[in-house]
């Protein structure tokens, strides 16, 4: 590595105009403002396996994520794997498994469609499908289970907006069946990438710069804390989100639920998820880091998979880029 | 579902499975058609959840409540658990194996060949092979509920997998036994079982008993009725200078120099000594007149200086001339004065332990019916006598082969076994040539020839001669926690280092038995042994026994007589005393009237005149 002191003076900078950041724009007491202003921060309880099952009426939960690989480097020398997999408590789980690829006709096909009806450039053609394939896979994944596991509770790993946003008529058909089967649908947002809480508290003031609220709330609240905002005071426009501490690290993550879900059953739910927290964990469920572990293709599996099923011709013509050539 | 995974070599493969532990030792089957579907043992074992890591910095341990949580629900993180062994595999085969091919349990005649090499009715049946429990209910009848198996925990249990049977005809080809373990190991039980078989199929054996255990007539306790046998008629015991002892007319002057070392050994000018007196056939009377003798004439010289024509008395005359030859024949030649009393000293131990009174015709006899002859005597005696013993045992039996092979006429000896615990003892490596080390090694080398089997028990292998070492075809390895002695272990066998790791480990009765005769290292838990050793009280039980006892005997005397005040003892003190068998003064009897009333049995009360004591009620 070449080292040039201008770098390290740049990256010097970032660190000093993030400390500004964080003085400038958070008020100085921001827990007692959040407190004032949205809602009470209200602790979690562990709950028992008893109140457990009284919850639950003895149904399952079901923990839905999924996983994509690319091999190529650039289009259309590309092919996506894709996987998703909605996990029971009770017993095995469905997976579901696609593949997409440029080099396909009818993939290449529908790429060319989109790009021209939407006028969008090819790579954006290219990560629209993309998305678009994971999600629906997703939710594909989810209903299987939701049908062939009546669950009490679905875990999506991630927010509800990707399902809205990239698969609005599948997620439309899984809202549907959620609830008619009564099953309550919880994501976990891992990265809270939302701003909602920021907007609220400065209603009054003039400030526009944008904060996050995963900066604001990192090392705000205390283990097994809950941020539930009242209704009026909704971040998101479809969704409640509530806010939660669930492990000793101090990032807080987000939790998206449905509307018309009633308070007591949402905090019934975060007390249920601080409870199947790992205290030393980052702050995740442990059974979805389970599902995610389970559903991943590492990067050697992927080539494994490659070198099995695909000839080495093949392989090396359209999916080995040159840069994996490299020797140092 | 079992599967072969990773990568595989033609000698080890991985296997794992989720639902089925492995048990260490096991035996699987590889369903790999191209290779025959090859056989092998389980080696090592291990579990792992990769949801319960080990906590490290960057993974915490998993709360209770996080398992009890996903549990209300369903779902047991803690069964999520993979389980993979490493499989040896038996035999060889030139490719390796195909990597994620099914691995299943075999069936008992899939293995039986690997397993079992002879039947009980024709072979010394010594424990079961351990990892075989699965195949229990495939068990043909000879072999099923043959034996009892001993926990160290759970006590006596019935058979636990397929018999161990040993087939001792084979040491025609492949003699001499070793057996290895530390105290507690379960060596001297292994031992036992060992010369049971021996006693069931009449083979004669001499055993060396040094801590005078081996003893048969005790039946195992607890050991079911149908289990139980009787070994009396089938045993003898002899101890040394009582019932056996040396023919010192056979003896050579090298053996009676050791017999006379046992103690310590002799130094260098009194076997010089021993070797000039000694000759040939001398009696122990002759030998010890001779060096009486010499020891007279050397103190008083001046003996003689007499004229012996002077002498009247024709028995005093007859003495000085014997004196005279002596003196001229050995005088110069057996050194100092203070060597021949030395030799005198010793000579005179030994007859006084009545070595010289018996001789070795009472074991020839009982190897000669095919019985077992357990020789006891003091260590250091034993250690000497045995290889005396040995030796003369191996000559008769040489001397009628040797004899057969020449077409003349010689009366039968039969082939025997011989067998002594502390073995290194006998054959020390590195250490300059002893008597019963030449007798050893010359069997060790030699015995097949003549049907002379060496069975040598020791913790410290790392001691026994090189020579005999290599010698031992089959060795038994017990629990062994030296270094030294598993490397020499390691070096001496086929033993794996995935073995000899769980050497320092290995239950009491566990062990690896390592064979030419088995062609491979096999797991093996003993039997339980029809008969026990008379003594095995723990001393410290013991103990609390006797002293229980006594207060009981002192309390049942003591009771009727109370009250009792201080100042009146001499009213009872001499009734206690006779009912107790011994005499007890005042202060004793205060002191165990104190201890009584520690224990609340009786209460003191104090008044100006001394202390009552009265019976607690």
């Amino acid at each position: 590595m070449l080292s040039d002191e201008n770098l390290s003076g740049l990256i010097k900078g970032v660190n000093k105009s993030l400390h500004e950041r964080t003085i400038n724009n958070m008020p100085s007491d921001l827990r007692y403002e959040l407190e004032q202003l949205i809602a009470n921060i209200t602790p979690l309880k562990i709950i028992s396996p008893g109140k457990i099952e009284e919850l639950s009426g003895k149904r399952p939960v079901v923990a839905v994520d999924g996983s994509f690989n690319m091999a190529g480097s650039f289009q259309p020398y590309i092919l996506y794997l894709f996987q998703a997999y909605a996990k029971s408590s009770a017993g095995d789980g469905e997976i579901v498994s696609d593949i997409f690829s440029p080099l396909l006709p009818e993939h290449y096909k529908r790429l060319e469609k989109l790009s021209r009806e939407e006028n969008l450039a090819g790579v954006q053609a290219l990560e629209r499908v993309k998305n678009h394939i994971l999600t629906s896979m997703e939710l594909q994944a989810a209903a299987n289970a939701v049908k062939k596991y009546s669950p009490w509770l679905v875990l999506f790993d991630g927010g509800f907006m990707r399902f809205s946003r990239h698969a609005s008529q599948e997620w439309n058909e899984y809202l549907r069946l959620a609830e008619s089967k009564g099953v309550i649908s919880a994501g976990i947002i891992e990265e809270a990438e939302s701003y909602g809480l920021y907007r609220v508290l400065n209603e009054s003031r003039s400030e526009n710069n944008t904060i996050y609220d995963r900066e604001m709330l990192f090392g705000r609240m205390e283990t097994g804390e809950c941020l539930m905002l009242p209704g009026e005071k909704q971040i998101k426009s479809e969704f409640y989100t509530v806010f939660a501490r669930l492990s000793r690290y101090p990032q807080a993550t987000a939790y998206d639920f449905l509307p018309g879900v009633n308070m007591e059953t949402i905090f019934n739910v975060m007390c249920f998820l601080y409870t199947i927290t790992p205290s030393g964990s980052r702050g995740i469920p442990l059974i979805l880091d389970i599902v995610d572990s389970e559903v991943r293709i590492t990067r050697r599996e992927m080539e494994l998979l490659l070198s099995a099923y695909l000839d080495t011709g093949i392989k090396e013509k359209f999916f080995i880029s040159h840069r994996n050539r490299r020797d140092y | 579902m079992v599967q072969v995974v990773g990568a595989t070599t033609q000698q080890e493969v991985w296997v794992a499975s989720r639902e089925r532990k492995f048990i260490i030792n096991e035996i699987l089957l590889v369903e790999d058609q191209l290779r025959n579907s090859p056989r092998g043992e389980v080696i090592e074992t291990y579990s792992f959840n990769r949801y319960i890591p080990l906590a490290t910095e960057t993974n915490g341990l998993i709360d209770e409540q996080v398992l009890a949580g996903l549990k209300a629900v369903g779902y047991s993180v803690d069964e999520e658990e993979i389980n993979i062994a490493k499989l040896r595999i038996i035999g060889e085969i030139s490719t390796p194996i195909g990597v994620g091919k099914q691995v299943r349990l075999p069936d008992f005649q899939e293995v039986e060949d690997l397993l079992v090499s002879n039947y009980p009715d024709y072979a010394l049946t010594l424990g079961t092979i351990r990892g075989t429990g699965n195949l229990l209910d495939d068990l043909p009848g000879e072999l099923s509920d043959t034996m009892c198996i001993y926990e160290q925990n759970a006590g006596i249990m019935p058979q636990d997998g397929v018999p161990f049977i040993f087939d001792y005809k084979s040491m025609n080809e492949y003699p001499h036994i070793g057996i290895f373990g530390g105290s507690g190991s379960g060596k001297s039980f292994g031992l036992r079982v060992f010369l049971e078989e021996f006693m069931k199929k009449r083979v004669p054996v001499v055993v060396l008993d040094p801590h005078w255990e081996m003893d048969f007539s005790t039946s195992f306790k607890g050991l079911p009725q149908e289990r139980a046998r009787d070994f009396s008629g089938e045993y003898k015991l002899f101890v040394v200078g009582v019932d056996v002892g040396v023919d010192f007319t056979d003896l050579k002057a090298a053996e009676l120099v050791s017999l006379l070392g046992s103690g310590e050994s002799l130094s260098e000018p009194m076997s010089n000594a021993v070797f000039t007196l000694h000759e040939n056939k001398d009696s122990y009377t002759s030998f010890s007149s001779k060096l009486y003798g010499l020891i007279t004439v050397m103190e008083n010289e001046s003996i003689l200086n007499q004229d012996s024509a002077a002498i009247d008395n024709p028995r005093e005359k007859e003495k000085i001339d014997y004196l005279s030859k002596l003196a001229a024949k050995y005088k110069d030649r057996v050194g100092h004065l203070s060597s021949l009393k030395g030799i005198a000293w010793r000579l005179n131990a030994l007859e006084r332990e009545g070595v010289f009174t018996a001789g070795t015709s009472p074991v020839e006899g009982a190897v000669m019916d095919g019985r077992l002859s357990v020789v006891r005597g003091p260590v250091k005696l034993l250690q000497v006598y045995g290889a005396y013993l040995l030796d003369r045992l191996y000559r008769n039996r040489r001397d009628y082969q040797d004899a057969r092979q020449k077409g003349e006429p010689a009366k039968w000896f039969p082939p025997f076994v011989f067998v002594t615990d502390e073995a290194h003892n006998f054959s020390m490596k590195g250490e300059r040539d002893s008597y019963s080390k030449r007798v050893i090694r010359g069997i060790s080398q030699e015995g097949r020839k003549y049907g002379v089997i060496l069975c040598m028990a020791t913790q410290r292998p790392a001691l026994l001669d090189d020579t005999v070492t290599a010698q031992l075809n089959t060795k038994i390895i017990f629990r062994t926690v030296r270094v030294t002695d598993i490397n020499v272990i390691k070096e001496e066998t086929d033993i794996g280092s995935e073995e000899a790791r769980r050497l320092p480990y290995l239950n009491s009765g566990n062990a690896f038995l390592s064979s030419a005769i088995t062609g491979r290292t096999i797991p093996i838990k003993i039997r339980c042994a029809c008969t026990q050793s008379p003594h095995t009280q723990n001393p410290f039980e013991e103990l609390e026994q006797v002293y229980f006892q006594q207060e009981n005997q002192f309390w049942n005397i003591i009771k009727d007589k109370l009250p009792f005040s201080t100042n009146a003892l001499h009213l009872v003190l001499g009734t206690i005393s006779d009912e107790l068998g011994k005499l007890i003064d005042h202060d004793q009897l205060i002191e165990q009237m104190n201890k009584l009333e520690e224990d609340g049995k009786v209460y003191a009360e104090k008044n100006p005149f001394g202390t009552t004591f009265h019976r607690s009620s």
